[in-house]
């Protein structure tokens, strides 16, 4: 079913409003919360105490279980793999 | 619950031909990746025009792709985008109840039941048969630093690259080995980034004895290697062989990496280090099969010595050693896109042939014409991986507080002390040290206890097992579950 919907035409250009750690941002429909973490200076998506080590962007395809934030208060979500929504709350703080 | 003849787990190259193939024999398929598209991490580049830079898409490839999805379309292929398979189940039937033949594959006409996750509202699906077609993921060598934000795998920084349309670095280092370092380098080059250095473990003058079977019908791949080096020359990126980063230093971030000389096996040497200040440091050290689903389901595996990873054993009709269980695409080896799509098709028309779509004889004819293709794609396979094969020496790197499992926070001293204790089971290890038990499930770190347990007691590593999997292959929601199970009662 998915299938038809592929085509060169998915430019993705609409931008919303995304809040992080309680601040609004602007995101561009299509990105992932990974990408968008990224653009907006975030390089640890989710402090944890040591010895653990924080969160971060890193194998991109959902399997290192790296990347995990909190969105709209569901912990442990991968942020490689979700792209954002219109209103989406992420947090990158405990 | 749903019944399909063939399950296709993996909806990359290999798992589109196979779906292809079983689709126009009549069988009643289904095809399940995790993805919103088709395609898979080969393909993923052109179904997002965000990613699509200037020459950083292949023509050639762009039409291979969308013939695959006209195709698919055409046949009606059903396809659960988004959805992951945490669990593969055999049928009771598969199991006796002798203890001593357990457990025995007698049943001529068995079942699998897939456990599945994602937004399609299918929960579980029953099928005849499975290809298992889901890829591979990069191995990471641990050094000290590595679990600094700002490390990230190639294949990361490639998909933000391609298909976010977003540059991970300003100052990027490129390290590793293997062939995707160049192509990372290269695409990262043009998109603006600056590559302070490509740093490769290997050397290409350890590769002339195979330079036979590289050339010999892989002229475009060649061509596409020399395009990548071309690229590297014009940004002036300095090619380091033979060289490994040995340290990543950095408070909240990476700040700088520390990169070093090695031997040919991969031992570092001292006094060869030099400092450059980075940003983002992108690792990849050749790949890891996602073998999980077919060790769950029992399928005997075989160690190889070039990739350094156990890889499940098949036939030449791409069958398992658990009977109606195929196997396709990188799992098998990382044969690359083109031996994917071979080995999808004999799967595909295998699988058919199994289950009685195909007459034998038209099974072995249709192989028969694959096969020449194939052999000159394996030919490639075996001299690359030789070429870009693990080197051990670089075991010398882990400190005794460098992170080996980054998700259970287990550093290497506290390992080699269980080794040195006796401990010498991975499994054993894992039990004792929580290695491998966290969200990842082993998979990065899972590698690199087997080479510490190999080089503290020379044990070989086909004496060595593989990690046990059991499902959740991946973190599942226990909500999920019991939605399911609530779900299951209500029919």
């Amino acid at each position: 079913m998915i299938l038809s919907k592929m085509n060169e035409e998915i430019v993705k250009e609409n931008k919303f409003t995304i809040f992080i750690n309680g601040q609004p941002v602007i995101a561009s429909e299509g990105a992932t919360v990974a990408a968008t973490l990224l653009a907006h200076g975030f390089k640890a998506f989710f402090n944890i105490e040591p010895p653990f080590s924080p969160n971060r962007y890193f194998c991109g395809m959902g399997v290192c279980m790296q990347c995990l934030v909190t969105i709209n208060n569901i912990q442990g979500v991968r942020a490689c793999r979700t792209k954002v929504q219109p209103n989406m709350v992420i947090n990158t703080i405990g | 619950m749903e019944k399909v003849d063939i399950a296709i787990i993996g909806g990359g190259p290999a798992g589109l031909m196979a779906s292809i193939e079983a689709a126009q024999a009549g069988a009643n398929i289904v095809m399940i990746d995790g993805r919103e598209m088709p395609g898979g991490n080969y393909y993923k580049k052109y179904l997002y025009s965000t990613g699509s830079k200037d020459g950083l898409i292949d023509d050639q490839d762009k039409k291979e792709l969308f013939e695959m999805v006209d195709g698919a379309n055409r046949l009606k292929i059903r396809f659960l985008n988004e959805t992951t398979v945490w669990g593969v189940f055999r049928d009771a039937r598969f199991y006796t109840t002798d203890k001593d033949q357990f457990p025995t594959y007698s049943v001529h006409d068995p079942s699998f039941t897939l456990a599945l996750q994602g937004p399609n509202e299918v929960d579980s699906i029953e099928a005849r048969s499975l290809i298992i077609a889901p890829g591979v993921y990069d191995r990471i060598f641990p050094f000290p630093g590595w679990t600094l934000p700002g490390v990230m795998s190639l294949g990361g920084a490639q998909l933000l690259l391609k298909e976010q349309g977003w540059v991970p670095g300003k100052r990027i280092l490129v390290a590793g080995t293997g062939p995707l370092l160049l192509a990372v380098a290269a695409d990262l080059s043009k998109a603006g980034a600056d590559i302070v250095a490509l740093v490769d473990t290997s050397s290409l003058l350890d590769g002339w004895q195979s330079i036979y079977h590289f050339l010999f019908g892989n002229i475009g791949k060649l061509i596409q290697g020399f395009k990548y080096w071309q690229t590297l020359r014009k940004y002036k990126v300095p090619l380091l062989f033979r060289h490994a980063v040995f340290h990543v230093i950095g408070e909240s971030s990476v700040q700088a990496a520390i990169v070093g000389k090695v031997d040919n096996v991969g031992h570092p040497i001292e006094g060869t280090e030099r400092t450059y200040t980075v940003d983002t440091v992108c690792l990849g050290f050749g790949f890891l099969p996602l073998s999980e689903l077919a060790l769950q389901l029992g399928c005997s595996v075989h160690y190889d010595t070039d990739l350094r990873t156990f890889l499940p054993n098949h036939d030449e009709r791409m069958e398992t050693s658990v009977p109606y269980v195929f196997v396709a695409g990188d799992i098998t080896g990382l044969g690359g896109k083109n031996l994917a799509r071979l080995q999808g098709q004999i799967a595909g028309i295998a699988a058919c042939g199994k289950l009685g779509f195909l007459s034998n004889d038209s099974v072995i004819n249709r192989i028969k014409m694959i096969y020449p293709k194939l052999k000159t794609e394996m030919q490639f396979r075996n001299a690359l991986w030789h070429q870009y094969r693990m080197r051990s020496g670089l075991l010398d790197l882990i400190d005794e507080d460098t992170i080996v499992c980054r998700c259970e926070a287990v550093h290497a001293g506290i390992i080699r002390e269980a080794i040195k204790e006796g401990t010498i089971d991975i499994n054993g290890i894992k039990r004792r040290t929580r290695v491998g038990m966290g969200l990842c499930q082993g998979r990065f770190c899972g590698s690199i206890v087997s080479e510490l347990i190999a080089k503290e007691t020379g044990l070989s590593h086909e004496d060595l097992l593989p990690l046990n999997t059991r499902p959740p292959a991946l973190p599942v929601r226990l909500r999920d579950i019991i939605n399911n199970t609530n779900a299951e009662k209500v029919k």
